[in-house]
């Protein structure tokens, strides 16, 4: 089955971009993805993930894109009247796209033969550090992306949208690219939406490099209806002294895989990390968090909140690695989960990796019901078992809805979790 | 601070009493590794032909397998055909009959270590012993005793001969023999271990203990430990293991299988201190062990405690299998690494019984060079209506050069279950230093004091003698630690 998936996914990567610019790389990472074994459930870090799901479909570049689902999947984010960068299937799309006048946001195809040879340089130095496939496969077959650059003490008032929609079958491997310079500050959301029903195969790979003193806002919505298939990375690294928030909300598709790192390497950065995580049906929802602490005098905090529901299947791993020098160092990191259904399932393994002796470090991880007590009471003065269990199950996840600063953009997944809910009452 | 963590280490370099060598005549089967040695240590302990196809089965199995590589160690691949797998002091083949037949060299080893084997000797007579030193079982005391309230408490060679039934019955029921590469290779080759059976209603009346020493060079020890306890019976169980100070590494797999039937408890407790090597991290005891409980019945309840100072390496998981409905598993573990020691060592409970639950207590230590590392799993199966785990881990680091690290596998399949994980680390820290000193105790009371009262819930899980051991070897560890 992987041997098929490979030479699929080798044929479609003849398909990719042309680009002159990177020409050079797509050829490297695709020899480099061909002569990787992929992983299966025999490597430590896939074990809960039935890869059956992915490997099971040919890759196939998305050729046919349909604007107009396009559109109805943009017109939430477009009504919030920011900056929007948006990719259809992987491909730039003018129309939908609202591009910034105080902020350099824009698409690899219309970025300037400078921006090209900067990111030539950049790409991959932060997310391929352990030489993913599914990494490698993204620079394979990367036919477009975003590159976002905040220079030296720019603060662009406004928020930055980056749309990546799906609304046809096949493959699309989209890119980001944000640079923010030294006392910056920059809100920026990435959305990755799927229209229902489609059997898409997401390869979305994001890289962000933080300047010293700056601070970053990063929102990350994968929100897909039934049938998508999602295979994400993350990878940020700050320098000293910056700030980086990121929010993350994983709902929907058949199958989610995200791989979130953390690089600090400078010292005295802060980082806060909340995530959000459901899956009911047959879905699969895998989360690795990787937080990689070089340098002395840094705070991390890792909230994240987890739901399985019906045959759903959630995981989670959360690594926090201390090195020797990385002294003075406060990491926590909390992951609690609730388990819906007698057929549901939770995977979770919060990791601690320490070389340093005067540091701070905890984690803590739970799995478990809701609190019979506290449904008692509720029922008892007379709310209905349904409602009962939703306005619990709000308070669980609220810790992390309620850390997005900006609500406006929080607004774009409590629906989606209002459908969940809504979903599981109906049976 | 850092003056002071130096003179930790220098602390924690030291010498390792048990460390000597007893001059006794072996009989050992040349180093090699094949069906011929498989069928030679059978042949030695004339056993039945049941075991000797089962150990060949084993065998057959090993040779398929391939060592495993997960764990957070490194070391040098073993050369396994250049160990020896059958070492007995010369004229021991067949086990003593009495106390007068064992080469008294043997005798005054355990004396050293402060095992008198000499029932009379002891005071209060209340611990049984058997004793292994490296393939065969020495001597086992207050038979009789036990014998009288129906307890079988012997060498796992004799259980073979005077109780085959039982073993038959039980043998390779908690830990099969294709469970792991070390498993399997000790069903291939044990040598002996420890019986015990306790008879349904019977509650032990003494403290049972095994006492380990690996002496002979180039050899491994594979010992082998089934514990049953019938409906209703109850039994402690200790185990201290000690070596000899060489600079080849000596290997110990082991594999031990508690089963506990309706409402039966076991207690197993091990102090662990098999030479760990030197400060270059040459030599010492690679501790591939296995241990695992069954709780088959209802009401049953496994408890493992124990406390790890020892070895080079340590790569061990003992775990409770919670089958029986309202089954209790508790696992309570200290683990001190300095030098260049490596300990991966953790649990796994797995319910599978209706309101079954688990308790998790380690605690970790490091200095020096040491890579400490806690690996634990808690599998909740759809079966498991009402299961509860409660784990908690904690690492305590001493100095900048050692590794603390935790690796929690948590995986539920019923949303009945509540399972809790905490895990912290932290050091010795000068506040607290400073509020013992202020009130007088001097630095090296202080951090003794605080390293036990971090460990101090493992140990009061521990019989009253071992705690005070543990205790003691603690204190020998980390004295004229500050400074």
């Amino acid at each position: 089955m992987q041997d098929a998936f490979k030479s699929t996914a080798l044929a479609a990567a003849e398909g990719a971009s042309d680009a002159p610019w990177l020409a050079a790389r797509r050829t490297q990472s695709r020899d480099a993805f061909s002569a990787l074994a992929l992983p299966d459930r025999k490597v430590e870090g896939w074990k809960y993930n039935d890869l059956s799901k992915v490997y099971g479909e040919a890759v196939q570049l998305t050729s046919a894109s349909d604007l107009a689902v396009a559109r109805e999947l943009a017109a939430d984010t477009l009504a919030l009247e920011a900056p929007t960068v948006t990719l259809v299937d992987g491909q730039y799309c003018a129309e939908l796209s609202r591009l910034p006048s105080g902020l350099n946001a824009t698409s690899f195809s219309e970025a300037s033969a400078e921006q090209h040879a900067s990111l030539a340089q950049s790409l991959g130095t932060q997310a391929r550090a352990d030489g993913q496939a599914f990494v490698l496969l993204n620079e394979a077959l990367n036919q477009d992306g975003v590159l976002v650059e905040v220079g030296s003490g720019e603060s662009p008032a406004e928020s930055l949208h980056i749309l990546n929609l799906r609304t046809a079958a096949g493959t699309a491997a989209p890119r980001v690219w944000v640079s923010v310079g030294e006392n910056a500050q920059l809100t920026i959301a990435e959305h990755h939406l799927c229209a229902e029903g489609v059997a898409s195969f997401d390869l979305p790979v994001s890289e962000l490099h933080i300047g010293a003193n700056s601070t970053v806002h990063h929102y990350r919505f994968a929100l897909s209806q039934s049938g998508g298939r999602h295979i994400g990375r993350v990878a940020t690294r700050q320098e000293r002294d910056s700030r980086y928030y990121a929010y993350l909300a994983v709902l929907g598709g058949d199958f989610n895989r995200l791989d979130f790192g953390l690089d600090l390497q400078g010292q005295h950065c802060e980082s806060e990390l909340y995530g959000l995580y459901m899956c009911r049906g047959q879905e699969h929802t895998d989360i690795h968090l990787a937080v990689d602490h070089a340098l002395p005098h840094c705070d991390s905090k890792e909230v994240f909140r987890g739901m399985a529901a019906e045959q759903g299947k959630a995981v989670f791993n959360g690594r926090i690695h201390i090195h020797q020098d990385a002294q003075k160092t406060n990491a926590e990191l909390s992951n609690r989960n609730l388990l819906l259904s007698r057929t549901a399932e939770i995977n979770t393994k919060p990791e601690l990796e320490i070389y340093a002796d005067d540091v701070k470090c905890a984690h803590g991880a739970t799995v478990g019901q809701l609190d019979p007590e506290a449904l008692f009471y509720l029922r008892s003065r007379g709310t209905p078992l349904e409602a009962a269990q939703s306005l619990l199950s709000y308070g669980f996840i609220n810790e992390v809805l309620l850390a997005m600063p900006d609500q406006a953009i929080a607004g774009l997944v409590t629906p989606r979790v209002d459908a969940f809910f809504n979903d599981l009452e109906k049976g | 601070m850092s003056e002071s963590v130096e003179r930790i280490n220098e602390r924690l370099a030291s010498d390792y009493e048990a460390g000597f060598v007893t001059d006794v005549e072996n009989d050992s089967l040349p180093p090699g590794l094949d069906e011929d040695t498989v069928r030679a240590i059978s042949a030695r302990k004339n056993e039945p032909e049941w075991l000797l196809e089962w150990r060949l089965k084993a065998f057959a199995k090993w040779k398929t397998l391939t060592e495993p590589e997960w764990a957070h160690v490194s070391y040098q691949k073993i050369d396994f055909q250049a160990l020896s797998y059958y070492s007995a002091p010369k004229g021991q083949g067949d086990g003593p009959k009495s106390l007068d037949e064992v080469d008294p060299e043997i005798l005054r080893t355990y004396e050293k270590l402060g095992i008198p084997l000499h029932e009379q000797k002891r005071l209060a007579g209340v611990v049984a012993v058997d004793v292994v030193f490296d393939s065969v079982s020495i001597h086992t005391t207050f038979k009789d005793k036990l014998a009288e309230a129906g307890v079988i408490f012997c060498p796992i060679s004799e259980a073979v001969k005077d109780h085959p039934e039982l073993v038959k019955k039980y043998l390779g029921t908690v830990v099969p023999i294709s469970d792991n590469f070390y498993a399997c290779l000790n069903s291939a080759v044990f040598s002996d271990g420890s019986f015990v059976f306790i008879p349904k209603g019977v509650t032990c009346p003494m403290e049972l203990s095994t006492y380990f020493r690996i002496n002979a060079m180039n050899t491994g020890q594979f010992e082998r430990t089934l514990i049953i306890a019938e409906e209703g019976a109850s039994v402690s169980y200790l185990e201290g293991c000690t070596a000899p100070m060489r600079d080849e590494n000596q290997l110990h797999a082991a594999v031990v299988e508690l089963i506990a039937l309706d409402d039966a408890k076991i207690k197993y407790s091990t102090v662990q201190n098999w030479y760990m090597g030197d400060e270059e991290g040459r030599g010492g005891v690679y501790n591939f062990v296995t241990k695992r409980g069954l709780c088959k019945g209802r009401n049953s309840h496994i408890s493992w405690t124990q406390v790890e100072t020892g070895s080079a390496i340590t790569w061990k998981y003992p775990s409770v299998v919670l089958r029986g409905d309202n089954s209790i598993g508790e696992f309570y573990s200290v683990a001190l690494t300095r030098g260049r020691q490596q300990a991966d060592t953790g649990t796994k409970m797995i319910h599978m019984g209706k309101n079954t639950r688990s308790t998790i207590i380690s605690k970790g230590i490091s200095a020096a060079r040491s890579e400490n590392c806690y690996r634990g799993l808690v599998r909740v199966a759809p079966t498991a209506e009402g299961a509860r785990n409660f784990t908690q881990c904690d690492s305590l680091l001493i100095g900048d050069t050692c590794g603390a690290h935790t690796f929690p596998y948590i995986e539920s399949r019923n949303n009945s279950a509540v399972i809790e994980h905490e895990a912290s680390t932290s050091k010795v820290s000068d506040d607290q230093l400073f509020l013992c000193q202020q009130r007088g105790l001097d630095p090296e009371k202080a951090v003794s004091m605080i390293v036990n009262g971090f460990c101090k819930e493992v140990f009061r899980e521990l019989p009253m003698e071992f705690a005070v051991e543990a205790g003691k070897l603690l204190e020998i560890s980390l004295e004229g630690s500050v400074g």
